[in-house]
């Protein structure tokens, strides 16, 4: 809070489902905190929108979104992300059948990797296991917690060789895109 | 490619300022998880 009365910036835009929902409603209500705050997928999509980010090259890959907690369930957001990827010419865009307000957690959500980290990556183990049966080499999200969760969860793929797969944040798979 | 490169590749790198405090900030030691050594993003 220091910082922002130091530097008093108009627009938060942050990577994390979790800061995004503390900054968007629970820093407003409790602070006199004045700033537009943004999840990154809804900046990205805005440049998109107005014509200020272009993919030039494919990127040809197939992936699936996994819809964050925080993000989708807790603050509506499901559709910014798919727009974004479906703007990335090659992508092959894969949906879960639990998707949008329907998406399992990831298993590190609300401090549950904390409280037993054993459950929590066989729940990160069972949707990863889900994504290479829907044929995906990606799994992206937007939050950090999915994505560590994944990471642990795809290692545990590959040394039982069930298969490769990928895990970014979306923020990275669009700078690679980008690349 | 970590968030703040993807982020210099979405808006520019002249457009990102990082403070100096952020960036000389030692990543959180990650916890070892049986099977996590390998990381897929990398």
């Amino acid at each position: 809070m220091e910082r922002f009365s130091r530097f008093k910036p108009k627009r938060l835009v942050t990577t994390c489902a979790g800061c995004y929902k503390t900054f968007k409603e629970l820093y407003p209500k409790r602070s006199d905190l004045n700033v537009e705050a943004l999840h990154i997928v809804e900046y990205i999509e805005k440049l998109i929108s107005e014509g200020k980010l272009k993919f030039q090259k494919p990127y040809s890959v197939k992936v699936v979104y996994h819809d964050p907690c925080d993000l989708g369930r807790h603050m509506n957001i499901y559709e910014p992300p798919r727009k974004i990827l479906q703007a990335i010419p090659g992508i092959e865009l894969l949906e879960f059948k639990e998707n949008r307000n329907l998406a399992k957690c990831c298993g590190g959500g609300g401090g549950f990797k904390a409280y037993n980290n054993e459950l929590s990556g066989e729940i990160a183990y069972h949707r990863a296991l889900e994504a290479i049966d829907l044929g995906a080499e990606i799994i992206v999200s937007a939050c950090p917690s999915c994505k560590s969760s994944f990471q642990q969860a795809s290692a545990r793929l590959r040394k039982e060789k069930k298969g490769r797969l990928k895990v970014l944040d979306l923020t990275e798979l669009v700078g690679e895109a980008l690349a | 490619m970590s968030y703040i490169e993807a982020l210099e590749k979405i808006v520019g790198k002249e457009n990102v300022y990082v403070d100096q405090a952020d960036r000389s900030r030692p990543s959180l030691p990650r916890r070892h998880h049986p099977g996590s050594s390998q990381d897929e993003s990398r």
